[in-house]
């Protein structure tokens, strides 16, 4: 048997080029193949960072969320220790007006015991404020704390913001990261087609064959540069600088009313700008520095809702809103924040577009929370800006409904004059700024106004019919208390509704615009003897705790059951500038010099408190007798004036006073506190004098101011001195 | 016409027996004997081409087996890399569980401190109180105020019944009472690592350790990947053996199986170095 060489398969001419091409292609298909597995590759590798940064980021979240609970607690334990040393001082206090009482014979067991007690409770002070680290003068204590204590919870929140700096950047590595998986998933599946289509030329017929191969071919092209310029483009991880940034500038915007003017706000505007530079894709940083910007140019800083800056810094917020919206940022605050200030634009700028984007911005932050009031009220001005008072009506009324009620559906009250208040002020105070843009909506602005008024201070109930004219107002302004005086016929104070709402005009510039707290519902007080004459009299010190600003113009506008019956203006008197001061173991609140402190000795937490000039030559001293004893036959003017008197004696024991003081003239005025029983007089001592005024409490308790300053300033226009004395309210 | 000639140099072939029928037959004859005698001539070239086909045969089938071997390496190591993936998926989320965990026990730690130093004040207030009525009781004695002192006293022992009271309450630590006058102390630090250390389950949770080893599994993840793809090139120059020129095939072989070979090394150290 022979063995036959194998026959050789000649490959006919026409066969050949077909066998190279499908080489090519076998070898393509391998190359692309290769590709895929090197972008899968990149794809994991992205995949990997992506997923390290979303378990970061919630590692992250739950340590804030330790941190800031802990750290809060750890600040309310602070603060009940810190009180309890007050309770402590005020015990000390009541042991020493005890041993001032005039039936304590001196020498006395009773004497002893009192001494012994108020002794024995000044140590207990002290030593229950050493467990604290909140004390009376430092930086988050009362005295340079004016919304104590919401600097010591400003403090507690900064390790936890740091962490959610950190925790956002997190979050912001992994979305760049997941849009870099997004465009491999795209550069795979270019590189799946092109090799299906490398394959499926092997069936087809030649010219389809080579029109399939260039397209799969560009495809694997494509493909390799975009994998390549995707190189250039790796997300990186922002530096913890950012976050230290954020947290330092949230710590200055939160306590910016304790320092004057705005230089917080300044440092903080720096500090998110540091945050920005070194990471510029942090929204939130955006979003503060926004609310920073606003508020330098804004005279409403301490408000909870504002309306009213300057152009500049609208615009300046406005650019940080816009920002953090093109980041991807799409919270309540930022999309309402940007409506409103696109409103104010419009308004301003006679920008109508902006009334189209402020409803758009609106809608979607009713879409996250549709029971805000603040968003329906913005809307119903977008509204009538575009001329849809239809529209605008129907907001106004839900946003009056959410306003009152929590829960509308189930009629669940709020229970929240502060924010019911606030929220109206805010709506007043944007009307009144579209009043002076746009006369030829001056009448529905008016309806407006007074619907909102009536809507929410009246429960949405049908006022009296009753609508008297008003005639004859005039207006004073005190440092903390505002005042209106009009002739009203027929006014019945029982019945009919008569609300006041003060606005302020900061500068000539700014809008109006209406000051929380002195501005509501009001009953009208007889004004002496004079028929139908009537005044209304509120303080921003109890309500607000703050004093009114000293300069500008004030606005009042007087509703009587739901209509405006009266509006008058009048400027500012030429006030110096004061800080509030609520002594709330005393129960009197007082505007006073900044740089006016409480002294060092004399004075004891609940009979008695006190603020001096840094050279002393000035002053403010507040007494609380609790404990009066009456000599038999006494009237009540007797038991003030004894006191009034007598109180020399103890200013000059405790060197109070600058010099020794003697018992001068009496005062004229003897109006204290809104008190009927007062007495009023002067001491003088050398080099100046001191208004010595007392007054007889409902309880039967006596309270005393004593205001002093030299000579040449007692007697100054305006003198300081005097506006203390003028501010001082009684604390509900 | 006949041709009786044989070619110079063919081999004789034995005379054909006569056969019926003609010519025709014996024609066809003659011509498979000229084939035969030609192959005859060629065969010693023709055992060389078909040795050499034989080897380029062999080589393919190599090659085609190598290129299998190589795709199932690649497919398994593949497989090893989504194990990963799914292990360090699941250690994440128990380091995130340990994490919230950890924070859960502090937090209650901490509470319970807070809630110590609330008491230090209040306890404070009455043991003190207590030393000072007992040293004013004493003062008053001295000086002869009896009905003082015996009030004093008695004032001393109630405000020591509160301090009692009060010294119940305190649930991480107690307060060091250094002596009359001086402050309590309530060592917050040390009340807070005494509370770590007394806790049962925080040695256990240790959520970075656990993070670290889920990224470290990740991170093993894609190096596994990474190896597929060398593998994948090993099957391009494997594939590139299979169809180009002899002269450079083995070249492309050798890269082939250098690849598969370095791939399935690192593979070892990969699977070695992670665990």
């Amino acid at each position: 048997m022979s063995i036959r060489a194998p026959e050789r398969v000649e490959i006919p001419e026409s066969e050949a080029p077909r066998e190279r091409f499908a080489r090519l292609l076998a070898i393509a298909i391998v190359i692309a193949t290769l590709g895929v597995a090197g972008v899968e590759f990149l794809h994991s590798i992205a995949e990997n960072h992506a997923d390290a940064a979303g378990v970061q980021a919630q590692q992250l979240g739950v340590e804030r969320q330790g941190q800031q609970a802990r750290a809060i607690e750890q600040t309310h334990s602070d603060i009940d220790t810190f009180n309890l040393s007050r309770v402590q001082q005020t015990e000390e206090g009541v042991a020493f007006q005890e041993y001032l009482r005039p039936s304590v014979a001196p020498s006395s067991d009773q004497e002893t015991e009192f001494t012994n007690a108020n002794d024995r409770w000044r140590q207990l002070a002290a030593l229950t404020l050493d467990l604290t680290s909140i004390k009376s003068d430092s930086p988050n204590g009362p005295e340079q704390d004016l919304f104590f204590p919401n600097a010591a919870y400003a403090d507690a929140t900064v390790a936890s913001d740091r962490l959610f700096a950190l925790e956002d950047a997190q979050n912001s590595e992994q979305h760049s990261w997941d849009a870099l998986l997004s465009q491999y998933s795209v550069i795979l599946t270019m590189l799946a087609i092109s090799v299906y289509l490398f394959g499926l030329s092997l069936t087809l017929q030649r010219r389809v064959a080579l029109f399939m191969t260039g397209f799969a071919i560009t495809l694997v092209v494509i493909s390799g540069l975009w994998t390549a310029g995707l190189q250039l483009a790796r997300p990186t991880l922002a530096s913890d600088g950012a976050a230290d940034a954020y947290a330092q500038g949230n710590l200055l915007s939160s306590t910016q009313y304790n320092s004057p003017g705005i230089s917080s706000l300044q440092a903080a505007d720096a500090d998110f700008t540091k945050a920005i530079g070194l990471r510029p894709d942090f929204a939130y940083a955006y979003l503060q520095r926004s609310q920073v910007r606003f508020l330098i140019g804004s005279p409403q800083r301490t408000e909870s809702f504002v309306s009213i800056t300057t152009n500049d810094a609208l615009t300046a917020s406005d650019a940080d809103l816009q920002k953090a919206y093109d980041l991807g940022l799409r919270t309540k605050t930022l999309l309402n924040n940007l409506a409103a200030n696109r409103l104010l634009l419009a308004i301003e700028d006679g920008q109508s577009s902006g009334y189209d984007q402020a409803t758009d911005y609106l809608d979607q932050a009713l879409a996250i929370d549709a029971s805000d009031p603040l968003l329906y009220y913005n809307r119903s001005i977008a509204d009538l800006g575009k001329g849809d008072t239809q529209g605008a009506s129907v907001d106004l009324d839900t946003a009056i409904q959410h306003t009152l009620y929590l829960d509308v559906s189930k009629n669940t009250p709020r229970n929240d004059p502060a924010i019911e208040s606030g929220l109206v002020n805010t709506q007043l105070t944007v009307l009144d700024i579209l009043a002076a843009h746009r006369s030829d909506l001056r009448s529905e602005i008016n309806q407006m106004k007074a619907h909102v008024v009536t809507g929410v201070e009246l429960n949405a109930a049908t006022p009296p019919s009753n609508h008297p004219q008003v005639s004859g107002v005039s207006l004073d302004v005190f440092p903390a208390q505002l005042q209106w005086v009009a002739t009203i016929p027929n006014l019945n104070t029982a019945k009919d509704d008569v609300s006041a709402q003060w606005y302020h005009q900061a500068a000539p510039n700014l809008g109006w615009s209406v000051l929380n707290g002195v501005s509501g519902k009001v009953i009208p007080q007889p004004n002496g003897a004079t028929p139908d004459r009537y005044f209304g009299l509120t303080d921003s010190l109890s309500t607000e705790g703050s004093c009114l600003p000293a300069t500008g113009n004030y606005r009042v506008e007087l509703y009587i059951n739901g209509q405006l019956a009266a509006t008058q203006t009048t400027a500012a008197p030429s006030l110096p500038a004061l800080t509030a001061e609520r002594v709330t173991d005393i129960g009197v609140g007082l505007c006073r010099p900044a740089d006016w402190k409480p002294p060092t000795s004399g004075v004891f937490t609940g009979f008695n408190a006190g603020f001096t000039s840094p050279n002393g030559t000035a002053g403010v001293y507040l007494f609380h007798y609790a404990h009066v004893e009456r000599s038999p036959g006494d009237t009540d003017q007797d038991v003030v004036t004894t006191f009034r008197d007598g109180l020399v004696k103890y200013l000059n024991d405790q060197k109070l006073l600058p010099g020794t003081a003697t018992l001068g003239p009496a005062a004229t005025s003897t109006g204290f506190l809104g008190m009927t029983t007062t007495a009023r007089s002067y001491y003088t001592y050398a080099g100046g004098e001191a208004l010595v005024s007392a007054g007889l409490m409902a309880d039967g308790s006596v309270m005393l101011e004593v205001n002093f300053d030299t000579t040449d300033n007692f007697t100054a226009a305006n003198a300081t001195t005097l506006r203390v004395f003028d501010s001082a309210v009684l604390l509900g | 016409m006949r041709d009786e000639s044989a070619p110079p140099g063919d081999t004789p072939s034995p005379p054909p027996s006569p056969q019926p029928g003609g010519g025709v037959r014996r024609e066809e004859a003659r011509l498979e004997a000229d084939v035969e005698a030609a192959i005859g001539l060629r065969a010693g070239e023709k055992t060389n081409e078909v040795e050499i086909e034989e080897k380029r045969d062999r080589f393919r089938t190599y090659v085609a087996i190598t290129i299998a071997v190589v795709s199932i390496l690649g497919a398994l190591v593949a497989f090893r890399g989504s194990l990963a993936e799914q292990d360090s998926r699941a250690l994440e989320q128990q380091g995130i569980q340990e994490a919230a965990q950890r924070e859960q026990i502090l937090t209650e730690i901490e509470a319970k401190i807070d809630s110590d130093i609330r008491y230090v004040g209040q306890y404070q207030e009455h043991l003190q109180a207590a030393a000072s009525l007992d040293s004013q009781a004493t003062a008053a004695t001295s000086h002869g105020s009896s009905a003082l002192a015996q009030n004093l006293s008695a004032q001393a022992a109630d405000e020591r019944v509160v301090a009692h009271t009060i010294s119940s309450f305190f649930q991480a630590d107690f307060p060091i009472d250094p002596g009359t006058g001086k402050p309590l102390t309530y060592d917050r630090a040390a009340a807070t690592a005494l509370r770590e250390a007394e806790d049962s389950e925080l040695p256990n949770l240790h959520p970075n350790e656990t993070i670290d080893h889920a990224e470290a599994l990740a991170g093993k993840a894609v190096d596994l990947v990474g190896l597929v793809t060398l593998f994948v090139g090993s099957l391009l120059f494997l594939t590139l053996a299979q169809f180009t020129r002899p002269s450079i095939r083995r070249l492309f072989a050798a890269a082939g199986g250098a690849f598969a070979l370095a791939a399935s090394v690192l593979w070892i150290v990969v699977e070695r170095t992670v665990t």
